[in-house]
This record gives structure tokens, sequence and C-alpha cells, in this order.
């Protein structure tokens, strides 16, 4: 991706909204989309007949839903038919708030778009009945023929993810357990989060057994949730808004589909694909003060500490347990609470993370603002963890 | 010409594990593709695995399974490296004297809703 004019940045975020993460039956998800919608569209400052580009992700709970997101409904909901250019969809599972911003960065960067409004709705704690939610997460994404007749599930892929991670490492269940606890304790700083009770590491080890070694504590719940973003070009941002966050660098590595086939399922692809986004960013690991990572299951957040060359290889668990990522530690990380503490809205999760590194970078995110947080680095990545991507955001041009 | 996975799932009902080998490349490859993913080439052949592998990696799920495994829990879920060099998952049946990452495993044949599956044991 060519760098636009404003010194290297391709382009800005600058907007956002979001709603309370958990079980709202009482909220339907077009509603929770449009809120979010008006929210990010308003905090951005600009008039929403400008907004030339609407991109939802997809919705899991329901088909019909996710048919009415691509044929426009929520451009109708928002009163922008007749000014919006595109309305079209962007999904990448877990990856999905990387890959909308990489979409709508390259449109605004380009000039095939002036203002993009990302959008993620869904409704997977209650939109769905109890055993269509159970086994979401054991056919989306499970190749059909090759691992479903195993019993595979998304614990199971966690788990096998976590026990080589575990045996290569020396990595220990109390380390392990420690990243919940670290996320939670951000949960506790954000009014959005499902889950905002103390948690200790004796709590999480002593939760159900699901996969050996995961524990149910180690597994995110399914919520509903709605979170939007605004993408305008690097140039245009800082007129609009006195807060833009730039995009300075992006990189990803899709590595495999089924997880049997990833070659390296304790590194994946993120090495590769934080080298392109620092190169491209002009930054280093030093220079990074928020680490915004799609978590899901606390082995990818110690995966990608080292992977992002944050913490040296097999010692996240330990830089986890010595606090260093808890608020007012030294690498502040995941701080809206992730999919473990804040719960998992299906594609929702990494749009979260994205939005919640924007937050921090325009100084919005309340009792836990980072203070003087000027560069962010931010991962999702989707399926059984396919496709790392990597972002780096930052409150300056640079 | 067959399916690709009809000539797999018929290797099973026979017990064979069979694993495409490319002709024009000389990999194997596993789980069968519509080309070999190494050289696209469409001319591979079907060559019967000396089913014997190493666990890569494991998982006994005890709880929370999907809604059909509810009755086969507690199971043992893993990637097994075959010796041919690739990796596949499948079920250990005898985990519960004790498994580990490295153990070597053979492969069986298990029912499972009317048709033989793939599944492996450690090598005594």
């Amino acid at each position: 991706m060519g760098k636009s004019k404003s010194g290297g940045a391709i382009a800005a975020v600058v907007g956002i909204g979001e709603v309370p993460t958990g079980k709202y039956p009482e909220r339907s998800a077009l509603e929770a989309a449009a809120q979010v919608a008006r929210m990010a569209v308003r905090d951005s400052g600009i008039d929403k007949r400008d907004i030339d580009v609407v991109i939802p992700t997809g919705a899991i709970f329901s088909r019909d839903f996710n048919s009415d997101l691509i044929f426009g409904r929520l451009v109708e909901e928002l009163g922008l038919s007749g000014t919006v250019h595109s309305n079209l969809q962007v999904m990448a599972g877990g990856a999905s708030g990387s890959s909308l911003l990489k979409v709508a960065a390259a449109m605004v960067s380009s000039g095939l778009a002036k203002n993009v409004l990302c959008v993620h709705a869904d409704q997977l704690a209650t939109g769905l009945p109890i055993d269509a939610a159970i086994d979401v997460f054991s056919t989306l994404g499970i190749p059909t023929v090759w691992e479903r007749p195993f019993g595979q599930h998304f614990s199971s892929i966690a788990a096998l993810m976590t026990r080589r991670y575990m045996y290569e490492t020396g990595t220990t269940a109390e380390q392990l357990a420690a990243v919940c606890v670290s996320q939670r304790k951000w949960a506790q700083l954000n009014p959005n989060a499902m889950f905002r009770k103390p948690l200790t590491v004796e709590d999480v080890l002593a939760s159900k057994m699901l996969s050996e070694p995961l524990h149910a504590m180690e597994s995110n719940v399914l919520a509903d949730g709605a979170s939007a973003f605004v993408v305008t070009s690097a140039e245009r941002a800082p007129d609009v808004t006195a807060t833009p966050v730039y995009l300075l660098g992006v990189g990803g590595r899709f590595t495999h589909y089924a997880l049997s086939q990833e070659k390296d399922m304790v590194h994946f692809g993120y090495a590769d694909a934080a080298r392109d986004a620092y190169a491209m960013a002009g930054v280093g690991p030093s220079d990074i003060d928020i680490a915004e990572i799609y978590d899901s299951y606390p082995v990818v957040n110690l995966c990608v500490l080292e992977e992002l060359g944050l913490v040296p290889r097999g010692e996240a668990g330990a830089f986890v347990a010595a606090g260093h990522t808890w608020p007012g530690g030294k690498l502040p990380m995941t701080t809206n609470g992730g999919m473990l503490s804040q719960g998992h809205t299906g594609a929702g999760g990494g749009v979260a993370v994205l939005v919640e590194a924007a937050r921090q970078l325009m100084g919005k995110a309340g009792q836990r603002q980072v203070p003087n947080a000027k560069i962010a680095v931010e991962t999702g990545v989707g399926g059984s963890y396919m496709d790392a991507q990597v972002m780096v955001l930052s409150r300056e041009v640079r | 010409m067959m399916a690709i996975g009809t000539v797999f799932e018929e290797g099973l009902r026979q017990r064979k594990l069979l694993l495409p080998w490319c002709k024009s490349c000389g990999n194997y490859h596993f789980y069968p593709r519509s080309a070999c993913p190494h050289c696209w080439s469409e001319d591979y052949e079907w060559r019967d695995a000396k089913g014997t592998g190493t666990v890569h990696s494991f998982t006994i799920t005890r709880a929370n399974p999907p809604t059909a495994f509810i009755n086969a829990l507690p199971y043992a879920i893993a990637i097994v490296e075959l010796d041919e060099g690739v990796r596949m998952l499948t079920n250990i049946i005898d985990w519960e004297n004790g498994l580990e990452i490295g153990d070597r495993v053979n492969v069986t044949f298990v029912e499972r809703e009317g048709s033989l599956i793939h599944a492996f044991k450690k090598t005594s």
C-alpha cells in the first residue's frame, strides 16, 4: 500500500462508537448497529452527508440480518440513501477490525472514497437458540470432513495451541491464567465490558476444565455488542477532528485454514506481519506504548506479545504474571478487557480492540486512559488464528 | 474421476489411510486438495500411509463439546504428524494411560455414526 502525502500516514481513524457488550435481548442488532454508527459519525465531526462509503462486517447470529447488512439496510436506517456511493461487506472473522481498516484506508488514500463508516453488530448471546449458540463455534471455520468428525471445536483448538505453546516455552498454567487477570483488571475500568468482577489466578485455575489444559474462565463468552469507526484520509483528518488517529503501518500473513495445517502453531504469522507493519510505520517494538491484542484465549496474548517483539520469546507468561500488562504496568495490553472480559461478539471482538486502540490514542478512554499513549499496535486474527493482522496506529503523523 | 473425499473415505472403509502423492513434484499432502498445493499439478496418486506418526499436540475434551459429542466425553483430539511429513487432526483412543507430545502412535480405525474414521493409539 502506498503512503499518503501526510508524512508517513496511510489514513486516519477520526470517530468511534460502541455500546455495552453483554446480554441485551431487548436491543436488536440493527438498533445497535445504527446507534454505534451515529455515535462514530458524530464523534468524527464529519457531516453524515459526507459519509460516502458504508462497510458493515459480518454478523453471525442471523443469516437474514447479515444479508440485510450486505444489501444496505443500515444505510437506509441511517437515512444515508442518496449520499452514500457504496455499501459493501468486509468479513474476515476476528480479523475484521483490521481488515475493515485496511480496505477503508485503501479507499480514502486512493481517492476512491472520502469518508468511510465501518460498522459491526451481532447478537451472539441472545439472538440464537441455545443449541445453535453452542454449535456456532464448533462448526464455523472448522473443516467439515477433515476436523469436525473428530469433535474439534474452538475450545479444543485453543487447547491444542496452548498445550504446544506450554511444551515449547515452559509457560505455566498460572502464567496463562494471569492473562485473564490482566484482561479483567482492565475490564473493571470499562463500563462497556460484560465481566467486571475481580478475578484471581486461583479463580481461573479452579474453574471447570473444558479441554485440557484450557479452563472455562480461559474461554471467551459469546455476547451481544456493536462498535463502529470512521476512516478518512490523513490529509483531511486534522481538519475534521482535534484527535485524529493515524494508521502508519499494516502487515498480515495468512498461514492456514485448518489448524492441523498450520506449520507453526506456537508462532503463526505474527512475526512476519509485525515486521512489515513496523517497517511501513518506521517504528520498532520499543516505540509501542500500548498493545491492543486480539485475545479470545490467553495463549494468543502470550504468543502475540512475543511475536511482535514486545517481549522475548518464551517470556511473555512471566511478563504478564509480573503485572506489566495491567493498569499502571509498563506495557498496557488489550485495555478494553478483550474478549475474555469485554465479551466475544463474533467479528466484533477485533473491531472492539481496534476501536479501543483509537479511543486510547484519542485520549477518550476515561478511567482506563493510559497517560501519554502515542503509538499503539493492534492485532486481529480470524478463524483458528489463520491470518495474523498487525496495525500500527499513532496520535501523530510522524 | 471420483471426488477427492470419496477416494479417501473408500480407503477408510477398507481400513487404509490413503495419502495423495504428487507425481510431478514428489510431495505428499494432507488433507487432500483438488490439486497438489505445492506445485498445482493435478497428477497425483493415492498411496498407503505407513500409519505411524508422532503426537504434535493433543487435548482431552472434558466439557462443553459440540452437541453431537456430549455422549463421547471425555475424548482425546490430537494433531499427529505422520512419518510421511503431513499433519492430520484425529482422535487418540487409548489416552487414559497417559499421553505426551512426542509420543509415537499408530493408525487404527473406529466406527462413528455408521462409518469408519481414523484414530491413533500409542505404539506399544
